[in-house]
């Protein structure tokens, strides 16, 4: 009897492990596309800061399933990508899904070079990106 | 002595040829070529290649171009409050004022529609509001939550100072502050085989400094500013009244708080822009 009840145990057990695994795929390509933009470790401006990386860079943009449903934005319009040897969030209005071709850094190279950003600036500009709140008013003709 | 005469013969018959070879007029096979299509060719060949090489000198050129007006302002705002982090403290933990959203409809409410901007709240009085120059049709507001704090401002307070500094930079004031002719014939030029001017870098950060820290706005133009956001808001009584209101608070705010004595330096003055905004002529 009480073999039976630790087998039933297992089984379900199992199941529900199966069920509860979460799996990442890679979705689609992107390219960074703000100046500077920052890895996190969850899709929140507040949280761990993982890697910052240039504008241009390519990132993987995964999306996770859990076996019943798949999300590919999380949080308040944040991607899940891969870049830099990190696996973390960022802002999605910093990814495109084409290649860019107006960043500062690929337009002016060697103007950019001059300016001789520290690790630190660097990090800072990608903080910077993130911790604005950023807004509109609507162009004409959006409300008619 | 037979084996050496052919050997001799032999070495002088190949000698001819050689010779013969030698003196082979391409002249003659000029035509042939012609007619081939080969001359075309080879013409191409290295026209394609000049410029092939044109283009290789000219990428590589481009590399030297200096920013153009419409991508320098966003950037050189942004590479002040970078180099200003620590003394401007913007990277804290805040809460959501839910100005963004807020501010944008405030626009539309007084027409002002496709503008684009970003707030960035601040941990310290040092600057109370300010926007900076972005880029075309884009702005970046600068707010002091100290400041928000003490004087209490709501949504709608903190947009009309947000609106204020729109205004402001309309007129283009903080641009005109902060650039010189150097700055202006230095956009889009290129400087390939010269070295880079970071002497103009370097000043046009001093002056963004001058600007925030000394300087501020003039007289005459906090005047304009004053006038031209009444003259919006007379439409809606209403916010026109807080308006007022708000300047009250900040006027009795800044000859009471010493941490904020310094605000009439930048925007001259709250105690004047009552007065101007009450003359009643002006308003109605």
């Amino acid at each position: 009897m009480k073999g039976i009840i630790l087998s039933l145990l297992l089984t379900l057990s199992l199941e529900g492990m199966a069920q509860s695994k979460v799996t990442t795929k890679v979705a689609k390509l992107g390219y960074v596309s703000s100046m500077f933009a920052q890895l996190y470790s969850g899709p929140n401006r507040d949280m761990e800061i993982y890697t910052t990386v240039e504008c241009g860079h390519p990132v993987k943009i995964l999306s996770r399933s859990d076996g019943k449903t798949e999300e590919m934005i999380f949080g308040r319009g944040w991607y899940l990508i891969k870049a830099a040897g990190h696996e973390g969030f960022v802002q999605a209005r910093f990814v495109s899904e084409s290649k860019v071709t107006d960043c500062f850094n690929q337009q002016y190279p060697k103007y950019y070079d001059a300016l001789n950003l520290t690790i630190s600036e660097m990090y800072y500009w990608g903080r910077l990106k993130n911790v604005y709140n950023y807004g509109e008013s609507k162009a004409v003709g959006d409300n008619l | 002595m037979m084996k050496i005469l052919l050997l001799t013969l032999l070495l002088a018959s190949t000698h001819a040829q050689e010779v013969d070879n030698e003196f082979v007029d391409f002249s003659k096979i000029k035509n042939v070529l012609k007619q081939d299509g080969l001359d075309e060719v080879a013409k191409k060949k290295t026209l394609d290649e000049k410029k092939k090489k044109e283009r290789e000198v000219s990428k590589m050129q481009k590399k030297y171009d200096m920013p153009r007006i419409e991508d320098f302002w966003g950037f050189m705002s942004e590479y002040w409050l970078v180099k200003n982090a620590p003394i401007l403290k913007w990277d804290f933990k805040k809460a959501d004022y839910g100005v963004d959203e807020y501010f944008g409809a405030f626009l539309e409410k007084f027409g002002f529609r496709g503008v684009k901007y970003r707030i960035l709240y601040l941990d310290a009085p040092v600057i109370t509001h300010m926007a900076l120059p972005a880029n075309e049709k884009e702005l970046i507001f600068l707010i002091s939550v100290p400041f928000i704090r003490t004087l209490d401002l709501s949504k709608i307070e903190i947009s009309l100072l947000m609106f204020e500094d729109y205004i402001r930079s309309e007129y283009g004031y903080f641009k005109a502050n902060v650039q010189d002719a150097d700055l202006i014939s230095s956009f889009g030029t290129n400087f390939y085989g010269k070295k880079f001017d970071e002497k103009l870098l370097q000043k046009v950060l001093k002056n963004y400094d001058n600007m925030v820290w000394n300087k501020g706005f003039t007289i005459n133009e906090q005047h304009n500013v004053t006038k031209k956001v009444v003259s919006h808001l007379v439409s809606d009584l209403k916010i026109w009244g807080l308006y007022r209101e708000l300047l009250v608070k900040i006027d009795r705010l800044v000859k009471t708080n010493i941490i904020y004595k310094n605000y009439p330096a930048t925007y001259p003055s709250p105690e004047l822009q009552i007065k101007w905004i009450t003359e009643p002529k002006e308003i109605l």
